[in-house]
């Protein structure tokens, strides 16, 4: 299974490959988008106006205001959902 | 998140994109078609060689791409290389180890892939959801999404279900707000038309 002609795959790939600065690539094996099969498949690659660059930073900073993480025994609970709001 | 997560994150993410890299190849093509210039006794072997291969499926791959893949992943690098060319079957005995031809050992590397990336997705959203949510809150703005009730010629019943929901979510938010405005005009909606 394949995407299509002109579709791109999930964009955190597009992020990694072409928008993590090279000497970071290093340290995870990554090279240009063109390298990997699940993204040179479909010839496309490029958002019109998106920089990767930018959209890499952007995602950087918001795991990073992520402050409180679930301990390992949390995430295979149920997720805690909102109820409704109390009366005021 | 600390650097090692975010390491972690990122790592997942490298090591989906090298997956897909991995692709198998039937090993001793080339040899067996050079014996088969060297005449019938050799040809013979090598039909016998090549059915016996085709059940072995001794299986080639780019070593480089799965080494990397078990470095990143943090696996032992010959237990990867042998989970991408066999299966276990489970039967009602015991579990046997079966080996995979190129196409299905491709199938199952490419599955072990969506699987690593969704699992990695699930555990982001509830991370996300982790750290969005408050103990205390008077209010909440969420988002409530229902199929199938914009094709009204065909679907009253999802119509009524809809309105139906609508109808008991502003019942409740305005009864308990009590905000002394009689709304009960506003949901006199006939419903199934």
């Amino acid at each position: 299974m394949r995407q299509t002609k002109g579709e791109r795959n999930y964009h955190i790939f597009y992020n990694v490959t072409n928008g993590m600065p090279p000497a970071e690539q290093a340290k995870f094996h990554l090279h240009r988008w063109d390298y990997f099969d699940y993204l040179n498949t479909t010839g496309c690659h490029i958002v019109d106006g998106v920089s990767e660059e930018h959209e890499f930073t952007g995602f950087r900073v918001r795991l990073c205001t992520c402050t409180r993480s679930l301990s390992r025994t949390e995430t295979h609970t149920k997720m805690p959902l909102p109820g409704l709001p109390p009366p005021l | 998140m600390s650097e090692d997560i975010i390491d972690g994150i990122f790592s997942i993410v490298s090591s989906v994109l090298h997956l897909g890299n991995v692709h198998f190849v039937p090993d001793g093509d080339k040899a067996n078609y050079r014996d088969a210039r060297a005449g019938m006794y050799s040809l013979l072997f090598t039909l016998s060689f090549h059915l016996l291969y085709n059940v072995l499926t001794m299986l080639v791959f780019p070593e480089e791409s799965v080494a990397i893949v078990a470095d990143l992943m943090g696996l032992d690098p010959e237990r990867l290389k042998w989970g991408l060319k066999n299966k276990k079957i489970k039967t009602m005995r015991e579990v046997i180890d079966k080996p995979l031809n190129a196409e299905q050992a491709k199938d199952q590397t490419d599955a072990f892939a969506k699987h690593a990336y969704a699992t990695l997705f699930d555990w982001t959203v509830q991370q996300l959801n982790a750290n969005m949510i408050s103990e205390t809150f008077k209010s909440f703005i969420g988002v409530l999404d229902i199929f199938g009730f914009e094709v009204f010629e065909v679907c009253h019943r999802h119509r009524h279900r809809h309105r139906h929901c609508r109808h008991r979510h502003h019942r409740h938010h305005y009864d308990e707000c009590n905000c002394g405005i009689d709304t009960s005009h506003f949901f006199d909606i006939p419903i199934g038309q």
